[in-house]
């Protein structure tokens, strides 16, 4: 496996007295999409949101262990989370975009940090144009978001992140809330933005995972059970618990 | 290896179904070839056109067990364990199916035969049909349990009857070179035994589809290099 963007070393989290994830070493290699999957409550999301470190704003949590960005612990005490989130976006299950304008959806965050004010206007394309959403919106920037439909919205939440400039993008099940066409513009679309940028999803869609991933961890009960390429995992993993369930021998 | 069960039941039917088919396709093609072999050797052309005829029950056979493989891929996009059991399957089928074509070969030379007085007795061309038939049933058995020393087992067997047929041919050069009146009805055995022989391959690509599917790995062509055959 090539080297990593992000390694974790021996990550333990916890909810109050409750682990949720045990022992997590692996890293994340730049550049390719890699699916986290596994059954509810295995733990994956509780990963991805420790990623960018938006497990901090739920009260009674507690991390162990390392997690290395650009060979720093984003855990250290001197390390700004804002800024961590800022390198690492997020796109969540449902679309979320803020109640004002396409435009100010995605100027909105570079305005509040500094980046692009010297040409607002060209961020603003070039980040809906990076998200496929450009021909589609480029008349109606100062139309409300909340008019577009699903897939769109989700879209420009990609749009909104990509406009951070981050280096890894983190889903957390972005095409789960989508119909069928909306979902395969959205897969398109991660295969382009892996050209530039590196992508952490967690899909409970395995065909989805299958189609668009390269690597591919699979957890349960908040173990790290087996991590490989994708091909390897859903033609002939090595452990005979993912077998069970990426085949729906499981439960 | 023990397999749990699906979550879909209906989905494990399916794919037991598949299996089930499989095994009684066998049966029916190693029968085939046992009566192609027999109305050979007991002069029984009758019985050598009822295996040309029943050679179409073996191809609806193949198809309906290929369309279920498909529908499967289609409806429940299968993956490891699954995936590998289901292109097995559709190859299985397709050696099967090439086995029953294979018998009406050997019976169509059968009828002719029949007809013309009887070059020499039958000895090694028996021998090399129980053998093939034997063949038939471990590469099958192989699949069913996941057996791969079974598997194994055939591809060693195939090699003897490759040696048998080469045999067999000079043998029967040997007549063709001392009684030109001969040649036909020789030429007919030897491609009575080519078929046999052919029929061999066909169970070793069925072992070879075993040893992929339990293990994941390509196998088919590594063996032909090996023993310098043309590939499958």
């Amino acid at each position: 496996m090539d080297s990593g963007i992000m390694k974790l070393h021996k990550v333990n989290f916890y909810y109050g007295q409750c682990r949720a994830l045990t022992n997590i070493s692996m890293k994340f290699v730049k550049n390719k999409v890699t699916a986290l999957i596994g059954p509810s409550g295995c733990g994956k999301s509780t990963l991805l949101r420790l990623l960018n470190r938006m497990n901090d704003l739920i009260s009674g949590t507690r991390v162990e262990g390392e997690i290395l960005f650009e060979d720093k612990n984003i855990y250290a005490p001197d390390i700004d989370p804002v800024e961590i989130r800022r390198k690492i976006g997020m796109v969540f299950q449902k679309p979320n975009p803020f109640p004002k304008t396409i435009y100010n959806n995605i100027s909105y965050g570079p305005k509040l940090t500094g980046i692009g004010t010297g040409n607002m206007d060209a961020l603003v394309e070039q980040s809906l144009k990076q998200a496929v959403l450009w021909d589609e919106v480029k008349d109606i920037l100062n139309k409300s978001a909340m008019n577009l439909s699903g897939g769109q919205q989700q879209r420009l939440c990609i749009a909104r992140a990509l406009a951070m400039k981050p280096d890894i993008l983190l889903m957390d099940e972005p095409t789960s809330a989508l119909d069928p066409i909306s979902t395969a513009k959205i897969e398109e679309l991660i295969e382009e933005l892996k050209k530039n940028y590196t992508i952490i999803i967690v899909t409970h869609n395995m065909q989805q995972a299958a189609r668009i991933s390269d690597e591919t961890a699979f957890f349960y009960i908040g173990n790290l059970v087996e991590y490989n390429k994708t091909d390897k995992i859903f033609t002939n993993p090595d452990i005979k618990q993912t077998e069970d369930y990426i085949t729906g021998r499981f439960g | 290896m023990e397999e749990k069960r699906h979550t879909s039941l209906h989905y494990e039917k399916e794919l037991q179904e598949i299996k089930n088919n499989l095994i009684y396709l066998g049966a029916v093609t190693e029968k085939a070839i046992q009566n192609a072999m027999k109305s050979l050797s007991e002069r029984n052309s009758n019985m050598a056109r009822k295996v040309i005829k029943d050679d179409d029950e073996i191809d609806k056979m193949d198809s309906d067990i290929e369309e279920r493989c498909i529908r499967i891929l289609a409806l429940r996009q299968p993956t490891a364990i699954d995936l590998r059991f289901i292109t097995t399957a559709i190859k299985i089928t397709g050696h099967l199916e090439r086995i029953g074509d294979m018998a009406v070969n050997i019976a169509e030379k059968a009828i002719q035969l029949n007809e013309e007085p009887i070059l020499k007795p039958y000895i090694d061309l028996p021998r090399m049909a129980d053998l093939v038939g034997e063949m038939i049933k471990d590469s099958l058995d192989s699949f069913i349990r996941n057996d791969l020393n079974m598997a194994d087992k055939v591809r060693r067997t195939e090699q003897v009857t490759d040696d048998l047929n080469e045999q067999i041919f000079r043998e029967l050069l040997t007549f063709m070179m001392g009684d030109s009146k001969t040649i036909h009805r020789a030429l007919m055995i030897m491609q009575v035994s080519k078929n046999l022989e052919r029929i061999a391959d066909h169970t070793k690509g069925i072992a070879d589809m075993v040893t992929y599917m339990v293990t994941g790995e390509n196998v088919r062509h590594q063996t032909s290099i090996i023993s310098g055959e043309e590939p499958a």
